[in-house]
């Protein structure tokens, strides 16, 4: 970052800068701009800073939004789950073979052609790096059970499963799978995460300059054309570039919003309410967090006994939870939230309120409720255990930050009963991993022990088919098997506000923020 | 001239040593760096070895099966013994290298490069405005003398001095950056960016340095040098000047000292309120997903430089006050 040091500054600034400063105007009026294809820089500020440049090991809100910049996806999944085209044009899926087609004239961040071949080398490169992998290509294809082929001759890159998976194409349009180019893959993983691989990119920006834990500038690749066609894209010009900023703290990204030195942040707290009704900004909110109770259900443990499950069902209620976050997130009746393909919209699935009901079970039940503070301090962990408290349960709570829960819940490494789960993923398939297979201690994801065959047994289906109605119709059933065990006890939604300058407009795809469809519209 | 000096200090202050005042005073503070740092480096290591959480599980991610994090543990070292760690460590330091960021993969040195002179930077110059106007601000106070001053000033002084820096930062914020739009409300791109930060910095530690002042001016002032040096009539500035200001820089000196070490260490709240990116908001970051390598490499600079700083304000007040090399020098 160049900027005067310490001598010039401690001259100058209790005088000079002062005097300087009086001279600048007020709020900045949005980006600026120039050119008549793209617009100006516009200034972006997020809170944690990117862990990874490497696509395949993201781990941030940062990382996904940057390194989706950067390495572009074959394709994206629009809201409802539909898939729209990307660095691929078309596609055919069966449970067992996928082949899509790269659009013509494909180039890589350097200029040089980027070809079928690449494309599997990156994808290979994905399936072994990636934890995400193990999803678009299922748990049943590990090895040399998925073969990964292209034809340059025709632009064809497919995919061949030995078992049945139908989640392919979902997989593939993750930001995990963002396509990397040969410099970057022979560039190898320490450059890779460290960003600023020449000729690397795939995507519609490449890296300019980057500052870790301050800031990064991101610069518009001429003539790149592969962006994704959602259905919500807005009109209007690219950004030039694109300038990130890392500030720890929400009021201080508010504050910057406010006096004009950002453009765009996201915003999970009270100070979005300052730019409700102000005619300047606008504010677009969607999940972050899917929040639900889940269950140690280990023998020996209450969750283990379904009436203590369905009395700590009944003592929850969902909009009092809401109302701990303001009320401004989204009840949930399933583990996902609605932008989700083949959620549940049966609201009757979701056992009700009944405080009196819950009293009779709960009364004397010792539990150890273990949540993360990473949201509002765990404020919703408190509530639900007040809520326990009230129905007779003598409730331990333990408000751990989020490193501490992963390791004692998600890792089963901890002494707990039932947890409230912020579950960042918005699909199905992936957020339902948690409630079937082996526990951590055997190698899966069953942090809590979950054994429901109904659940399983269609989990599998749905995620077998590329039929879109037999898979809806799966998921249905294995979201009833799961809801009316209590396995899962939905609560509500913490939601991201995205507030930006009128003059920028972007779509949230599946409630993601997608910042390749950034547009500059004023 | 200056063996005149030295054997008076030698004869007021009893040396016998045979390396001298300065020499003893010297080997001492540089024994106790020493041990500060090796203190330093086993703390560090050890404390954040009881962090609760696992960082190969942060590292590997939200969406990694046991065997991932497990292959990260591996990646990082983590499933060596403790001592091993602790030897592997120890031998990086030894020659230079101060490990890797687990998240970022980044050498540690290059971080605390890239980060400490933005803490360093806002730190020093905070304390000179501090000298600045507290000194002043004190001793006119103490040389008024009226009751209705001290009490306003006890009073100012008082309310500042206790208010903490994040409230002084997010009000400094509100009225010169969104309400005036005179200064950035964050960020460290132009010279202005720092006026707010040091200033949330300078406040609270202004107002009880010159309270530190004020005690110690009115002390000095009622002196018989003093008495004597008015009745000469001598011109204001040259009194407290040349008189008065001297006898102050001890105690003046010593706070200075110990707020900067403070202030190297307390700049974390003022560089989140304002997105400084000095070296305390990484140790936040590097706190909050287990990043050992740069916590410990963190902590062990801001430490060694605390040390180093007092060792500087040790040999300064014995430059301008050889006396205090009794205090200083090992008896």
């Amino acid at each position: 970052m160049p900027r005067p040091r310490f001598l010039s500054g401690a001259v100058t600034v209790a005088a000079t800068s002062l005097l300087a400063s009086a001279c600048t105007t007020g709020p900045a009026g949005g980006p600026s701009s120039s050119g008549d294809e793209s617009g100006g820089t516009v200034k972006i500020g997020f809170t944690s800073d990117v862990t990874s440049f490497d696509p395949a090991k993201g781990a941030s809100a940062t990382d996904y939004v940057i390194t989706s910049l950067l390495y572009q996806p074959l394709i994206g999944q629009d809201d409802g789950g539909t898939f729209v085209p990307g660095l691929a044009d078309t596609w055919t899926s069966t449970p067992t073979k996928t082949t899509l087609t790269l659009k013509k004239g494909l180039t890589c961040s350097d200029g040089s052609a980027l070809t079928a071949s690449q494309v599997v080398a990156s994808l290979k490169r994905y399936r072994a790096t990636s934890a995400g992998a193990l999803l678009t290509f299922g748990a049943a294809n590990a090895g040399d059970r998925t073969t990964i082929t292209g034809d340059d001759e025709t632009g064809t890159v497919t995919v061949t499963t030995a078992s049945p998976w139908g989640e392919v194409l979902a997989g593939l349009s993750g930001t995990g799978a963002g396509i990397v180019c040969e410099a970057g893959l022979d560039a190898g993983a320490a450059a890779l995460a460290q960003g600023a691989v020449k000729g690397a990119a795939t995507g519609p920006y490449e890296m300019a300059t980057a500052q870790r834990g301050a800031s990064y500038e991101l610069r518009l690749r001429k003539g790149f054309e592969a962006y994704p066609r959602f259905a919500s894209m807005p009109a209007g010009k690219p950004a030039d570039r694109l300038r990130f900023q890392i500030s720890k703290n929400e009021s201080t990204l508010a504050n910057q919003l406010q006096t004009g030195a950002l453009d765009l942040a996201p915003l999970t707290g009270t100070d979005a309410t300052r730019f409700t009704g102000n005619d300047t900004f606008t504010v677009r909110s969607t999940p972050l967090i899917r929040n639900h109770i889940g269950f140690n259900q280990r023998p020996g443990r209450p969750g283990a006994d379904p009436k203590v499950r369905k009395a700590i069902a009944q003592a929850v209620d969902v909009d009092a939870y809401n109302n701990v976050f303001g009320g401004t997130g989204r009840p949930l009746i399933s583990y996902v939230d609605d932008k989700a393909a083949c959620v549940s919209t049966d609201d009757s699935l979701v056992t009700r309120t009944d405080t009196a009901a819950a009293k009779q079970v709960l009364k004397g039940v010792p539990i150890r409720l273990e949540g993360s503070n990473a949201v509002a301090g765990g404020a919703g962990n408190s509530y639900v255990a007040e809520a326990l408290r009230a129905a007779g349960a003598e409730v331990k709570l333990t408000n751990a930050d989020n490193a501490t829960w992963a390791t004692d819940v998600t890792a089963n490494r901890g002494d707990w009963d039932v947890t409230v789960f912020p579950l960042i993923t918005g699909t199905l398939a992936r957020g339902g991993t948690y409630f079937l297979g082996p526990e951590p201690a055997e190698g899966g994801l069953n942090y809590g022990a979950v054994k429901n065959a109904a659940y399983a047994e269609n989990y599998v289906a749905a995620t077998s088919t590329t039929d879109r109605n037999a898979k809806c119709a799966a998921w249905q059933k294995a979201q009833e098997a799961l809801l009316e065990a209590n396995d899962v006890i939905p609560l509500a939604t913490v939601d991201v506000h995205y507030v930006t300058r009128k003059a920028i407009s972007f779509a949230t795809p599946s409630g993601s923020l997608t910042l390749s469809t950034l547009r500059i519209t004023g | 001239m200056a063996a005149t000096t030295a054997r008076r200090t030698t004869a007021e202050t009893g040396w016998s040593t045979p390396l001298g005042p300065w020499g003893t005073l010297l080997v001492r503070r540089l024994a106790g760096l020493i041990a500060v740092a090796i203190t330093l480096v086993a703390g560090t290591f050890l404390m954040v070895q009881l962090i609760p959480g696992d960082p190969a599980r942060v590292v590997a991610g939200a969406e990694a099966t046991p065997v991932d994090v497990e292959r990260a543990r591996h990646d990082l070292g983590l499933d060596q013994p403790l001592l091993t760690r602790f030897g592997t460590y120890t031998g990086g330091l030894l020659r230079g290298h101060m490990g890797t960021s687990f998240q970022t993969q980044e050498p540690v040195a290059e971080i605390i490069g890239d980060r400490l002179p933005f803490t360093t930077e806002i730190a020093l110059l905070s304390v000179l405005v501090v000298l600045v106007l507290a000194v002043p601000i004190g001793l006119a106070v103490a040389a008024r003398g009226s009751r209705r001053t001290d009490g306003s000033f006890t009073f100012v002084t008082g309310t500042v001095g206790a208010t903490p820096e994040y409230i002084i930062g997010t009000l400094l914020v509100l009225g010169f950056a969104i309400e005036l739009g005179w200064l950035p409300a964050a960020g460290a791109e132009t010279v202005s960016s720092m006026v707010l930060p040091v200033a949330a910095l300078v406040l609270p530690a202004t107002c009880v340095m010159a309270r530190i002042v004020r005690r110690e001016a009115e002390h000095v002032l009622a002196q018989d040098y003093m008495r004597t040096a008015r009745g000469r009539r001598l011109p204001p500035l040259r009194l407290y000047a040349r008189h008065a200001l001297p006898n102050l820089l001890t105690a003046t000196l010593t706070l200075g000292g110990l707020i900067l070490a403070g202030l190297l260490g307390g700049t974390v709240v003022v560089e989140s309120v304002f997105a400084w990116p000095g070296i305390g908001q990484r140790v936040v970051e590097a706190l909050l997903v287990r990043d050992y390598p740069v916590i410990q490499g963190c902590v062990l600079i801001l430490g060694l430089l605390a040390a180093l700083l007092n060792l500087l304000v040790d040999v300064v007040l014995a430059l301008l006050d050889p006396r205090t090399l009794a205090g200083k020098g090992g008896h």
